[in-house]
């Protein structure tokens, strides 16, 4: 860590552009630390747009280490640095319009949250499966880190990581249901099966089938769900082995404030971001957080039912259809498209696409997968593309989304 | 000889590597589908749902079913 400390102390304002967790690690520290600015970029971001970013923001340091790719490289961008304040850590997240959406946080307040931290949880061993430079992946890292914890990161396959879980020893597990599925389906069977201190999952909709599954695997001490967001923070933590959480949240003092407004989730935000750097904050003049999550009641429960602006989350990471569409009516041989989410029992949802060929175009699927791939990310690709003669479209003149 | 619905599944496990350009291995029914293919997680979820359109048939309606073989998988569609 220290080698990069006379670099960081230059500095003012820094972009990490990596998809090695520890060094993102060793940043976050030092950057906090020593009160900087840190934009963390997620692995997946394309080199133009951490290029686009740098400039657009003034950055004075660009750090880019990518295993993928072999690339390691520190850039000094400006002769004069940019002088030190508070420093805030940066995180980027989906946006309704495509762009990612820049979110301010206080480092002090990035792993507030009481239910992570205590004796309980005082120098264990924790397995991170959540993308490092997500608002959980990085609500994690701080919690483990203030708790004096390890973190191990999963780098290898599900098997791989499997054994490493035993080998290590690892007590304490978070990660989307689509990770803890995947998990449990790549268990070696020769491999007993660790008794795990906590098990905690979010950044989806968690369903009862995956808490039994996770309580009937690995017996965890403590089983939880999170449900956090980069706007609003941690919001609700739920440990009783059931899906959604108890209507008494809403009115208990004790906990973040919680309302529901045209069957949608609001929070009061107590630990969550300053603002957006890029847009105006989706955050109301009296302090509330619109989730943009549709809940129910039912019983003496809310449960979530999915995203209002018809989102649609691949295992944890956030796809806008109208992004996908755009990239793929931008390609000449399409003439139209309509992109939806397909349930998925792994991964909770895939992204599926039907389109209409320009005339006399034959439709091949693998060359238009091929011509995405140089667009976007791996998981917004769509998974199954479908041709036909035309789209479907309501009276109101939105695309179907289902 | 494997019975039709592994071949399916086998066919659907070659196409959906094929289009994503990754090396074929040996698919048998005892083959490990997320450790001995090449597929990762979004690869074998696109195959569960190349299944559901081939097939109509939806095995995990309820609920995700723990499945690690190709031989395990055609199974669940076999019912």
């Amino acid at each position: 860590m220290e080698v990069y400390r006379p670099l960081v102390v230059e500095h003012g304002r820094i972009v990490v552009h990596t998809d090695d967790p520890i060094f993102l690690n060793v940043l976050l520290v030092l950057c906090r630390t020593l009160k900087k600015e840190l934009f963390a970029c997620h692995a997946y971001f394309k080199e133009d747009d951490v290029e686009s970013l740098v400039s657009e923001y003034s950055a004075d340091l660009l750090l880019t280490r990518l295993m993928s790719t072999g690339m390691e490289r520190a850039l000094k961008l400006k002769k004069e640095s940019i002088p030190d304040g508070e420093g805030c850590l940066y995180v980027f997240t989906s946006g309704t319009t495509g762009e990612a959406k820049i979110a301010r946080h206080h480092w002090h307040k990035i792993a507030l949250s009481a239910d992570f931290v205590g004796e309980r949880l005082r120098g264990k061993r924790w397995l991170l499966c959540y993308s490092p430079t997500s608002y959980a992946g990085l609500q994690v890292f701080f919690s483990a880190y203030q708790n004096a914890g390890t973190i191990y990161y999963p780098l290898g396959g599900y098997e791989q990581t499997a054994y490493d879980l035993s080998k290590y020893e690892i007590q304490i597990i978070s990660a989307t249901p689509t990770y803890w599925r995947l998990l449990m389906a790549s268990w070696p069977s020769d491999l007993p099966h660790p008794r795990l201190v906590q098990a905690t999952l979010g950044g989806e909709i968690v369903t009862q089938d995956i808490l039994d599954a996770i309580r009937g695997f690995f017996k965890p001490e403590k089983l939880t769900q999170i449900y956090a967001s980069t706007e609003a923070g941690t919001a609700i933590v739920v440990s009783d082995d059931r899906a959604g959480f108890p209507l008494g949240y809403l009115e208990d003092q004790g906990r973040v404030p919680l309302r529901i407004v045209n069957n949608m989730l609001e929070i009061k935000a107590h630990a969550g971001m300053e603002g957006y750097l890029n847009r105006e904050s989706s955050v109301t003049s009296d302090g509330w957080v619109r989730s943009g999550d549709a809940v129910e009641i039912r019983d003496d429960r809310v449960y979530f039912l999915g995203r209002q602006d018809g989102m649609i989350n691949v295992g944890g990471l956030k796809v806008l259809p109208e992004e996908v569409e755009t990239a793929l009516t931008a390609l000449e041989e399409i003439r139209d498209a309509r992109v939806f989410a397909k349930k998925s029992p792994l991964v909770g949802a895939v992204v599926v696409a039907e389109v209409v060929m320009e005339p006399q175009i034959p439709f091949d699927e693998p060359g238009l997968k091929a011509k995405l791939k140089k667009r976007l990310p791996e998981y917004k690709i769509p998974r199954m593309i479908m041709p036909v003669e035309k789209i479907e479209i309501f009276e109101h003149g939105k695309k179907r989304r289902f | 000889m494997n019975d039709p619905t592994t071949s399916l599944v086998i066919d659907i496990i070659r196409d959906v590597i094929k289009q994503n350009n990754l090396p074929e291995p040996e698919l048998k029914p005892e083959t490990v589908i997320l450790t001995e293919t090449p597929l990762d997680s979004l690869a074998l979820a696109e195959v569960v749902v190349r299944l559901e359109t081939k097939t109509g048939k939806d095995p995990f309606a309820q609920g995700f079913i723990n499945f690690r073989t190709i031989g395990e998988l055609a199974k669940l569609y076999c019912q």
